[in-house]
């Protein structure tokens, strides 16, 4: 890394230290494109002057046009899944705030360390999280101890994964276990569990907690529950920030104001002074992602982040991190019970059962699903303008539990 | 069996509901904005909305736990019977709710038992044995989970708990607020059908208020969009597949519900 380097990022940051945090103009779509020729991160959001070379190659596609406002996303996927199928092809930079690289000018050799975008459903050689052979156990009453999550192994790149089961199925506590919030009584093993060859297991207490909140991060289910009730909802965004890296309260504040701004909330002064119960369910779970992206985590790990949603919230909600997602490259670990849901928005999808997958499905080939539980999820839930009376049920065979 | 005399209560036909201007007002806020609707005796009609949209509190004046600003409710039913007035002992014998969260509705430190037997024993209803084994058995449950903790029951199975202790006082109309949000989606498709087999079986009338469009549409033959309190909209679920609605909310609540596209995340925002 040049010193000139240095000097670049050092001047993109501080004229627009915010900068990730803003929602993408229209006009800023092209930035996201990627240098083709290139090959590594292109600068996040709007930089200063000599950025604007490397977006001037840039060709932006028609689709754009259409659809001014739809950030390019940086895992081409689902054939025939979501809508926006043009600019899926194009491949685009995980334009990831939180690499300590700053923006070059050329290309330049991928460093050692350094993550590189992904592209295609397959994780390439450097994935964000490896998770192989992962057992989480409990004891039971008698003694003994009780498998919540029996030998689950995937491979996380820049992608949005989908976890997908019933409700003990194991799907929270694989994402707890990579967090390491798994409960003390809890014992978590695995052949390997490593986040950018960080492995996990081996970390102390406090590298764990560094990585807690500031490179993965969770969003939690119901923000009734999950955030602090007796601090307002700028003070948790603060606290967040403040415990990841050394930033003045004023710059806190600022930068919180943004964080709130970004996931589409009106007035971020105002909502910055509430306290989580004087907010609505939409609202608190979007205080939530804000808390939890402020920090620029690398992976993102969402337990039913829209459940305890109405669905057109909900959708509000998909979007916003939809769109951080795609615009920072982080990966996304989005657990769910709802298939189809989730099938719309990730690109891959892990079906679990009594603590082990049993099927991985990419989202767009969903309809040719083999394992009978995985198609029973599909067609448990009543459609608009389907006439199946009564709905089929799930026929729980002991032999999928083996 | 019934405890006041001067109502005829048999359950020899449907009973359905007439509500007419239903208004609540809570400190100037006016939750629900006269409000009409007609349920017929044996119909199943649904209601959607958001968060906010007055939905619940629908249900909740007519049953008698919000109150009504100005408005009537009335039974009707099929053969001129006496039916109760609103408010009364009989009335809320013959119309029972069940809440949305499962988690939140049962006595935590009520076994089974106890929370079946007790809308009996409030109703002078004799029998109790043979009463709650029976409610039991209708919705499914062995008479083991009798004497268990709601804690030691699965959201589903609590939530069948919640419906064994309306349908316990034998009710004509259920009012059903969000019965599955809180379960898994394979456990809600248990639950849908059941509450199905049950009105099949007792020619039950109900009122169902949900946000998920699919899930009124499969269950209700009628339905009501509301938001802020007003109705938007009164269509027949067939409308309803058919996609012929004529008002953007309708729209817009039936693309939500379609899943996640980008599109529709970005009209929603």
């Amino acid at each position: 890394m040049s010193i000139i380097d240095r000097a670049l990022a050092k001047k993109g940051r501080a004229a627009d230290p915010e900068g990730l945090l803003q929602e993408a103009p229209a006009s800023a779509a092209p930035f996201g494109m990627v240098n083709d020729n290139s090959g590594v991160d292109a600068p996040p959001a709007p930089l200063e002057a000599p950025v604007q070379v490397a977006a001037a190659r840039v060709a932006a596609p028609a689709a754009d046009a259409a659809l001014p406002i739809e950030p390019p996303r940086p895992v081409t996927t689902t054939p025939g899944g979501t809508t926006g199928a043009v600019e899926d092809v194009v491949p685009t930079p995980a334009a990831h705030p939180s690499a300590k690289a700053p923006p070059p000018l050329t290309p330049l050799p991928p460093e050692p360390g350094r993550i590189e975008p992904v592209f295609g459903p397959v994780p390439a050689a450097r994935p964000v999280l490896v998770v192989e052979d992962l057992r989480v156990s409990f004891p039971n009453r008698d003694g003994g101890r009780f498998e919540a999550v029996r030998g689950v192994s995937f491979t996380l790149g820049r992608e949005r994964l989908g976890i997908v089961g019933e409700s003990g199925s194991g799907k929270s506590q694989t994402g707890r276990a990579i967090l390491g919030l798994t409960a003390p009584e809890g014992r978590v093993t695995a052949r390997r569990l490593e986040f950018h060859g960080t492995d996990l297991l081996r970390c102390s207490a406090r590298e764990r907690r560094d990585l807690r909140g500031g490179r993965i991060a969770m969003v939690l289910q119901d923000p009734k529950f999950s955030l602090n009730p007796v601090m307002t909802i700028g003070d948790q965004v603060v606290e967040t920030l403040r415990a990841h890296s050394r930033i003045s309260a004023r710059d806190a504040r600022a930068k919180a104001l943004q964080a709130l701004a970004a996931v589409q909330i009106d007035q971020p002064e105002r909502v910055y002074k509430l306290y989580p119960h004087e907010v609505s369910g939409g609202m608190g779970q979007r205080a939530m992602i804000a808390m939890m992206l402020i920090a620029e985590p690398e992976l993102l790990i969402a337990d039913e982040p829209t459940s305890a949603l109405d669905v057109t919230v909900q959708l509000q909600v998909l979007g916003i991190m939809d769109k951080l997602v795609t615009e920072r490259g982080m990966g996304l670990v989005f657990i769910s019970h709802d298939l189809r849901l989730v099938s719309t928005f990730c690109d891959r999808i892990l079906v679990m059962y009594a603590g082990k997958i049993v099927e991985e499905v990419s989202s767009g080939a969903l309809a040719d699903a083999k394992h009978p539980y995985t198609r029973g999820l599909l067609n448990c839930l009543p459609n608009l303008g389907d006439d199946r009376h009564p709905l089929p049920t799930l026929d729980r065979r002991p032999e999928w539990a083996v | 069996m019934t405890t006041d005399p001067g109502f005829d209560t048999r359950r020899s036909e449907s009973v359905g509901l007439h509500a007419q201007g239903l208004r609540v007002v809570y400190d100037g806020f006016v939750a629900v904005a006269d409000t009409t609707l007609r349920v017929d005796p044996g119909e199943s009609f649904g209601i959607v909305g958001e968060s906010g949209s007055g939905k619940s509190t629908v249900l909740r004046a007519i049953c008698g736990l919000a109150p009504m600003a100005s408005g009537t409710v009335q039974l009707v039913g099929g053969s001129g019977l006496n039916l109760p007035p609103p408010g009364s002992k009989p009335f809320r014998r013959l119309v029972q709710m069940v809440f949305q969260d499962p988690y939140g509705s049962l006595h935590p430190r009520q076994t089974v038992d106890r929370i079946l037997a007790e809308p009996l024993a409030i109703h002078g209803i004799g029998d109790a044995e043979t009463r709650i084994e029976r409610a039991l058995d209708e919705v499914g449950m062995g008479q083991g989970f009798r004497f268990r903790y709601p804690h030691q029951l699965s959201g589903g199975q609590r939530q069948r708990i919640a419906i064994a202790r309306a349908l316990i006082l034998e009710p004509q109309i259920m009012l059903l607020d969000e019965p599955t949000s809180a379960l898994d989606a394979s456990v809600q498709a248990e639950v849908l059908n059941l509450l199905e087999e049950l009105r099949r079986k007792r020619g039950l009338t109900f009122i169902m208020v949900s946000h998920d469009l699919a899930v009124v549409t499969h269950m209700c033959e009628k339905l009501m969009v509301m938001q802020r309190g007003q109705t938007v909209e009164l269509l027949s679920s067939a409308d309803l597949a058919a996609h012929s609605v004529t008002q953007d909310y309708t729209r817009k609540l039936m693309e939500a519900s379609g899943g996640f596209t980008r599109k529709v995340a970005i009209s929603a925002a």
